[in-house]
C-alpha cells in the first residue's frame, strides 16, 4: 500500500515514529501499577508524584527503553545478515552469535550460578567467538565469503552449541529453571545500569547502519553487479556483518536469545514500504522497536503471577501477523 | 588496450584456464566463443577482477589489475550478463542510477551531472521511456537494455558480456546486438562478449577467440580462422561454411560420430588401460594395423597405427594417427587428410608395401617390409572398406581372421566414454600425441 512514492514511504516512517511513541508512553504505563498516560508524561517531565517517579524511572522506563533498544538492533541485525548472505531466511543467529552466547550464559548460570552478574560479558564472549569460528571456517581464499559457505558454518557451529546447550540442560537440569526466562529472551529486572551499558554500543551500531544502506542496497543487485559497481565484495560482507554480530552480540548479552525479530521485522519492514534499505532500514528498526516493545508489554501483563519471556510472546502473536502479511501478497 | 598474458586460472587445484593470452585493441569488437565449460565466462570474470589469476598477467592500459582496486576497475569497464537479479521494486531509473556509484564517496549523492548521464545511459539504450516500469517487468530484450544502460552510466572504456543474449528471442538477440555495436561505432566502447551463436560472432566481432579446453585454440578474424576443421575439432559437428560477402556463413549440419568411435570400437576404460599398458610394448615391438588414408590432393597412402587384441578385438592406438596430422601439416600442399575412397584405397596394401620396399625404419625401429611381412602372416592381406568419410570417417578393415572396426579421423581428439587421451605438449593446432594420463589425474 505504501510501497509507491517517496512522499508515501515518507509518511508511513512517520506514523511508525508516532505509534512508537505512542506504544512506549502506554508501555510505561501498564503493569501490576498502572500508570495513566497523562501522569505518566507528567512523570517523565519531572512533575510527577514520588510513587510513580520511583516505579516509572526504577523500573518501568529501564525495562521499556531495553525492549526499544534491543528490538532495534535485533531487526537491524537481521536485515544485514538477509543482505550479507542473499538469503531472505537468514537472521542474526545465522552466524553462530546467538548459539555461542547461549553456550557462555548457560554455563555461567548453570554451573557457576554465583557468577552471575557477568553473564552479560561472558556471553558476548561467547557470541563473539562463535561468530569469529563461523567466519573463519567460511574463509577461502579463492572464493572468500561466500553466503553459502557463510550460512553452512553457521550451521555446523550452531549444531554444536545447540549439542552443548543440551548437555548441560540436562547435566544440570536442577538448575535450568533459572535459565529458562533467559532462554527465550526476558527483558525482567533490568536497571538503567543496563541501558546505559548497551545503549553507547547500539547507538554506534545504528548510526553505522544507516552510514551503510547503501552499500546494503547495491548488494540487492547480486554479487556480480556489486563487484562490477567497484563493491569490494569482501570487504563489504565482512564490515556489515562485524555489525550484525556486534548489535545482535550486546543484545543477546543482556536479555537473552530473542528470536523472531531479527528473522521477521525485516520482511515485514519490505513488505510495507519495499526493498530499498534507505526506508526499510529505518522502518525495520521502528518496527523492531515497538514490536519487542508490545511483546514485552503483553507477556508482563498477560497473567499476574507469571510474566512470560518477550521471546515467547512474539513468536506467538507474530508469527501468525506475519502469516497474514505474507499471505496477502507482500512478498 | 587490454593484455591477457599466459594468464592461468585455478579453480579448487584446477586449472580452468591455461597460459591464454589475448590482446584487445581499442574501439574492438571481440567474441569469445567455445563449448560449454571451456571457461569463457571464467576469463571475462578474470578480466573484472572477480576472480584472480593463478599466474600470468591481465594488463589495462600498461597497467597491472592486481594493482588497482575494485572500484578503480568499476570505472573502466562493467560487465552485464546473460541473467541479471534485481529487486522486485526497483525500477529502471533506479537501477541505471546505480551506475554512478562508482563515481562516489560513500557520503556523496547524486549530483545533477550525474543525472545528466544517467539520462543520456537512458537515451542512448532507447529506454527513456521506460524509466519509471519496473526492471522484473520488462521483457528479456528490454531488460537486457536497462542493465547495458547501467553500465553505460559507469562511463566504461569497456564492456563485458557475459552471454548477453542467452534467453532472448531471435529478434531480441539481433536488437541487442545491434546496440552492441552501435555503442561500440559511435562511442568507440571497446567490447568483449561471450556468445554461443557462431554466425552472431562472426557478423558483429572484429576479431574471435576460440577457447578449447581453457587454452586459445585460435585467435583472429572471423574470416580467418572460421573453418569447417576448427569448428569440428573444438565443437565436434560437422558443419558448412558459405562466403557472403567476405563474411563466413556457417550452417552447422550436424554432430559428428566423433564420440562414437567407443561404442563403435567397443572401447571401455578397461580397454584403454590394456591400451596404454602395452603402448610401450608395441612401439617397441611393433605390430601395427594399416590404415588406408588419402590426402586432400588425392594421393592415397597407407599409415599404420599400433594396435592390441583384446578379448578377440582389435584396438587401435588412435593417437598414432595425429603424427600424420602433423606431417601434413609441415606440407603446406596438404589441407587435412581425409579418408580415402573405396576405390582407391583397395588395393593400397600391395601398392604401399611396393613403394616402402627397402626403406629402413618405422616407429618401432622394424623395418617397413618386415611390418607388412608380419601383418599378413598374421592377418592375411587387408582390403579396405570405406564406411563413411567427413571429418571423421570409420573403416571396416577386413582381415582374412575376421572384421574389425577401426576410428579414424579426428580421432586424436577422441572421447572414449569420457576418458580422454589427452596430449601433454599438444602444439598449436593440438596434434602432438605424446600418451599421457587421462584427464583428471
Amino acid at each position: 500500500m505504501f510501497k509507491g512514492s517517496t512522499a508515501r514511504k515518507s509518511m508511513l516512517l512517520v506514523i511508525m515514529l508516532l505509534l512508537l511513541i505512542l506504544s512506549t508512553l502506554i508501555a510505561i504505563g501498564i503493569g501490576s501499577v498502572s500508570v495513566n498516560p497523562v501522569v505518566t508524561l507528567q512523570t517523565l517531565f519531572g512533575y510527577g508524584d514520588d510513587t510513580s517517579s520511583v516505579i516509572l524511572w526504577d523500573i518501568r522506563i529501564p525495562r521499556v527503553l531495553l525492549a526499544l533498544i534491543v528490538g532495534a538492533n535485533l531487526a537491524i541485525s537481521g536485515a544485514l545478515m538477509q543482505a550479507v548472505v542473499q538469503n531472505p531466511l537468514a537472521d542474526p543467529g545465522v552466524t553462530g552469535v546467538s548459539s555461542g552466547a547461549a553456550v557462555a550464559a548457560l554455563f555461567i548460570m548453570l554451573a557457576y550460578p554465583g557468577a552471575s552478574v557477568y553473564v552479560p560479558i561472558v556471553a558476548i564472549a561467547g557470541g563473539l567467538l562463535a561468530a569469529a569460528m563461523v567466519y573463519m571456517m567460511a574463509w577461502q581464499r579463492a572464493t572468500g565469503f561466500q553466503p553459502v559457505r557463510i550460512i553452512l558454518s553457521g550451521v555446523a557451529v550452531n549444531a554444536i552449541f545447540g549439542g552443548v546447550i543440551g548437555l548441560l540442560s540436562l547435566l544440570y537440569s536442577d538448575r535450568l529453571p533459572s535459565a529458562i526466562q533467559w532462554m527465550n529472551g526476558s527483558l525482567a529486572g533490568k536497571e538503567m545500569s543496563d541501558v546505559l551499558m548497551i545503549l553507547p554500543y547500539s547507538l554506534a551500531g545504528w548510526i553505522i547502519a544507516l552510514l551503510s544502506i547503501r552499500q546494503v542496497n547495491v548488494l540487492r543487485l547480486g554479487e556480480q553487479t556489486a563487484h562490477n559497481l567497484g563493491q569490494n565484495m569482501n570487504r563489504v560482507r565482512l564490515m556489515l556483518s562485524l555489525l550484525s554480530v556486534g548489535l545482535a552480540a550486546v543484545s543477546v548479552s543482556m536479555v537473552g536469545l530473542v528470536g523472531f525479530v531479527g528473522l521477521v521485522v525485516p520482511h515485514i519492514a519490505r513488505m510495507l514500504i519495499g526493498s530499498d534499505y534507505r526506508y526499510s532500514l529505518p522502518l525495520g528498526i521502528l518496527l523492531g522497536a515497538i514490536i519487542l516493545l508490545l511483546a514485552d508489554m503483553i507477556g508482563r501483563s498477560l497473567f499476574s503471577a507469571t510474566q512470560i519471556p518477550a521471546g515467547i510472546v512474539m513468536a506467538m502473536l507474530g508469527g501468525p501477523y506475519f502469516l497474514y502479511l505474507m499471505r496477502k501478497g507482500g512478498a | 588496450m587490454l593484455a591477457l598474458k599466459d594468464v592461468t586460472i585455478n579453480y579448487a587445484n584446477r586449472s580452468i584456464i591455461k597460459d591464454v593470452s589475448l590482446d584487445v585493441h581499442a574501439g574492438e569488437i571481440v567474441s569469445i566463443i567455445g563449448p560449454n565449460g571451456t571457461g569463457k565466462s571464467t576469463i571475462l570474470k578474470a578480466i573484472s577482477k572477480r576472480i584472480g589469476v593463478a599466474g600470468g598477467s591481465i594488463m589495462f592500459n600498461h597497467q597491472n589489475l592486481t594493482d588497482m582496486s575494485v572500484k578503480e576497475i568499476s570505472r573502466l569497464m562493467c560487465m552485464v550478463s546473460q541473467s541479471n537479479s534485481s529487486p522486485h521494486d526497483m525500477t529502471v531509473g533506479e537501477l541505471v542510477s546505480y551506475g554512478r556509484l562508482p563515481y562516489k564517496k560513500w557520503y556523496e549523492r547524486m549530483s545533477k551531472e550525474d543525472e545528466e548521464i544517467v539520462q543520456w545511459a537512458l537515451s542512448q539504450t532507447h529506454m527513456e521511456v521506460y524509466r519509471e516500469r519496473l526492471v522484473q517487468r520488462l521483457s528479456g530484450g528490454e531488460a537486457q537494455r536497462a542493465w547495458i544502460a547501467m553500465a553505460l552510466a559507469q562511463q566504461p572504456k569497456m564492456l563485458l558480456l557475459d552471454e548477453p543474449t542467452t534467453y532472448l528471442d531471435i529478434a531480441h538477440q539481433l536488437e541487442v546486438l545491434d546496440l552492441i555495436k552501435r555503442l561500440n561505432k559511435e562511442l568507440g566502447l571497446t567490447v568483449i562478449m561471450v556468445l554461443h551463436d557462431l554466425n552472431h560472432a562472426v557478423q558483429y566481432s572484429d576479431k574471435i577467440c576460440v577457447i578449447h579446453r581453457g587454452a586459445v585454440h585460435a585467435y583472429g578474424k572471423p574470416a580467418d580462422i572460421m573453418t569447417r576443421q576448427l569448428i569440428g575439432q573444438v565443437y565436434g559437428v560437422e558443419a558448412e561454411i558459405e562466403q557472403v560477402g567476405g563474411v563466413p556463413r556457417i550452417h552447422i549440419i550436424k554432430k559428428s560420430n566423433v564420440k562414437d568411435v567407443s561404442k563403435m570400437m567397443n572401447i571401455k576404460p578397461m580397454d584403454i588401460a590394456v591400451l596404454k599398458e602395452n603402448y610401450q610394448k608395441l612401439v617397441g615391438g611393433a605390430q601395427s594395423v594399416f590404415l588406408s588414408t588419402i590426402a586432400l590432393d588425392g594421393s592415397p597412402f597407407l599409415s599404420y597405427a599400433p594396435f592390441v587384441e583384446h578379448d578377440g578385438k582389435v584396438y587401435v592406438y588412435l593417437s598414432q594417427i595425429a603424427e600424420h596430422y602433423r606431417n601434413l601439416e609441415a606440407n603446406p600442399a596438404v589441407d587435412v587428410m581425409l579418408v580415402a575412397d573405396e576405390s582407391a584405397t583397395k588395393n593400397i596394401f600391395a601398392r604401399e608395401r611396393a613403394r616402402f620396399k627397402g626403406q629402413a625404419k618405422n616407429v618401432g625401429n622394424e623395418g617397413y617390409e618386415d611390418v607388412f611381412a608380419k601383418f599378413e602372416a598374421k592377418f592375411g592381406t587387408p582390403t579396405f572398406k570405406m564406411l563413411r568419410t567427413l571429418d571423421f570417417s570409420l573403416f571396416e578393415l577386413t582381415l582374412a581372421k575376421g572384421r574389425y572396426v577401426v576410428g579414424f579421423g579426428q580421432a586424436f581428439d577422441v572421447d572414449f566414454a569420457g576418458e580422454h587421451f589427452e596430449h601433454v605438449n599438444r602444439d598449436a593446432h593440438g596434434l602432438d600425441v605424446k600418451p599421457s594420463t587421462k584427464q583428471g589425474e
